[in-house]
């Protein structure tokens, strides 16, 4: 028996398999694992490759699905959240999915990335302050340096690490979903007319846009004006990349069925399996992050309104993960802006003429609040109205 | 995992999608698979969306009710756990109990109102 210390293993757990893979081979076998701790356990046995696969699965008790068996997984070890596999074909195609540990690398990614800008705004400050103190003949305190530094590297360390972990993991896609590319908000195969027709068809009348204000956050009045703008024989083309604008073009009566869904997080299944029941996508979220997802379904006459929620309980949560997201953003503005206006008269060099960095700051902060005053109120009042819609109806 | 009992409080009466979603696992099926078998099932009368069942799936995987693993067309495919299938075993009592009732007491009601 041999223990082997791997202390960042879950940065770029594919790295982590085919070392695992490349120590079968030599004749070290994976027998259990410590997730926490990074201390690998492995038997001796003959020098023969094996294919591991390390996965995460909420309260799955360290079981692995049944059904993988039946490509020659068999269970090495597990935990209270993940399990490990592994497979005598080295080459085997039938690999269990990485869906789960896509999502948290790429969380993982958005933190670090989070971590390097605030180390460098910091750093930035340093110097500034640095040069301002040279300036003045004051003494210089570098010991106040490290911990922007630290931030900073650290931050670009791990931003790199998980950036080549992420790509890694998207090459693991399979043909359904998005396939792993970097996303365009507005799939290209959206854009059926070229450029210079669509200039044509504006020109003609043909073809028209729309930019109501703020009509994401108010999904049902949004969704009663595309429908009921096919009806009237003006059928939903596409969305500018933004998601501003709605761009029409003139047909028969049609009768389409527009979503405006929210997610704070959408797996690839999420997209194959609307995609594999008809729905058409029409806009999404670049970073996969808390975002709005348009879909579209034409339907016959004579066929059913098609639903993406069918019933009313999954119609009341999708309004309030709305409600709740915009709700607490504008709440973090609003005490965002006390906590400025705060520090402008409590500001020792305070001295009765208003400093600008602050009055600018207080004005930045006045135009956020009001912006996601705004957004909070619609998605609110979307709520309300879905809660009173379907409230007491299971 | 999560505690039997617990689970049961959580979801025990079912909602008409858990149930349906957890009784069409009775071999492993993709998203989209759920929704068709329910429908077949049905007659029609159910029709799940797709958004109605990606969040139930999502949170059912998360309370440790299925598993998922990929087939070899690499589509996710959902897969009942012990808990799941105990869980429904204990809603598919429940709904028993209630058309026993039901089928008691129907007669009692045939007199009453009805159309004038």
């Amino acid at each position: 028996m041999k223990k082997k210390f791997f202390p960042l293993w879950f940065i770029n757990v594919i790295n982590t398999e085919e070392k695992l893979m490349k120590l079968s081979g030599n004749g070290l076998h994976l027998s259990d694992m410590s997730y926490g701790a990074g201390i690998f356990t492995f038997e001796n046995g003959k020098n023969k490759k094996e294919r591991y696969r390390i996965c995460l699965a909420k309260n799955c008790g360290g079981e692995p699905p049944k059904g993988l068996a039946a490509s020659g997984w068999k269970k090495v070890c597990g935990g209270k959240n993940y399990y490990v596999v592994k497979n005598p074909d080295p080459d085997v195609e039938n690999v269990p999915s990485y869906e789960k540990w896509k999502s948290r690398v790429r969380i993982s990614l958005y933190i670090a990335i989070l971590f390097l800008c605030f180390g460098l705004g910091m750093c930035i400050g340093y110097l500034s302050a640095l040069s301002e103190k040279i300036a003045d003949g004051k003494d210089i305190n570098i010991y106040s340096f490290i911990f922007p530094a630290v931030l900073l590297i650290i931050g670009a360390i791990f931003a790199a690490a998980f950036f080549i972990s992420n790509r890694k993991l998207a090459k693991t896609d399979t043909d359904l979903g998005l396939k792993g590319k970097v996303l365009k908000t507005v799939p290209k195969e959206n854009f059926i007319y070229s450029p210079e027709e669509e200039k044509q068809m504006l020109k003609d009348g043909r073809m028209i846009k729309k930019a109501p204000l703020g009509w994401f956050y108010a999904p049902d009045k949004a969704e009663k004006m595309v429908e009921k703008m096919g009806l009237e024989g003006w059928k939903f083309y596409r969305f500018n990349e933004l998601g501003t604008i709605l761009y029409f073009v003139k047909s028969e009566p049609c009768r389409i069925k527009f979503v405006v869904d929210y997610q704070n997080e959408s797996s690839d299944e999420y997209f194959a399996s609307a995609k594999e029941d008809g729905w058409k996508l029409e806009f999404t979220s670049v970073t996969r992050l808390q975002g709005f997802i348009i879909w579209t379904k034409e339907y016959g006459e004579n066929e059913d309104e098609p639903e993406f929620y069918s019933d009313n309980e999954t119609r009341r949560k999708h309004a309030r993960r709305m409600a709740l997201t915009f709700g607490l953003t504008f709440l973090l503005c609003i005490s965002m802006i006390i906590f400025s206006i705060a520090m402008i008269f409590i500001d020792e060099g305070y001295t009765g003429i208003v400093p600008i960095v602050p009055v600018l700051l207080v004005t930045g902060y006045t135009v956020l609040v009001a912006e996601f005053g705004f957004f909070a109120s619609k998605t609110i009042g979307f709520y309300i109205r879905t809660k009173r819609k379907y409230d007491n109806k299971n | 995992m999560l505690d039997i009992e617990k689970l049961k409080k959580n979801y025990l009466p079912m909602t008409e999608t858990a149930f349906y979603i957890l009784l069409s696992l009775s071999e492993p099926r993709h998203g989209y698979g759920i929704a068709k078998y329910v429908a077949e099932l049905t007659e029609n009368r159910i029709k799940l969306g797709s958004g109605t069942i990606y969040g139930t799936l999502t949170k059912m995987q998360r309370d440790g009710l299925i598993r998922i693993f990929d087939d070899s067309d690499k589509k996710v495919i959902y897969e009942i756990t012990e808990n799941g299938a105990e869980l429904l075993r204990a809603e598919i009592a429940r709904i028993k109990c209630l058309y026993s009732d039901a089928v008691k007491e129907e007669n009692k009601f045939s007199i009453i109102g009805g159309k004038i």
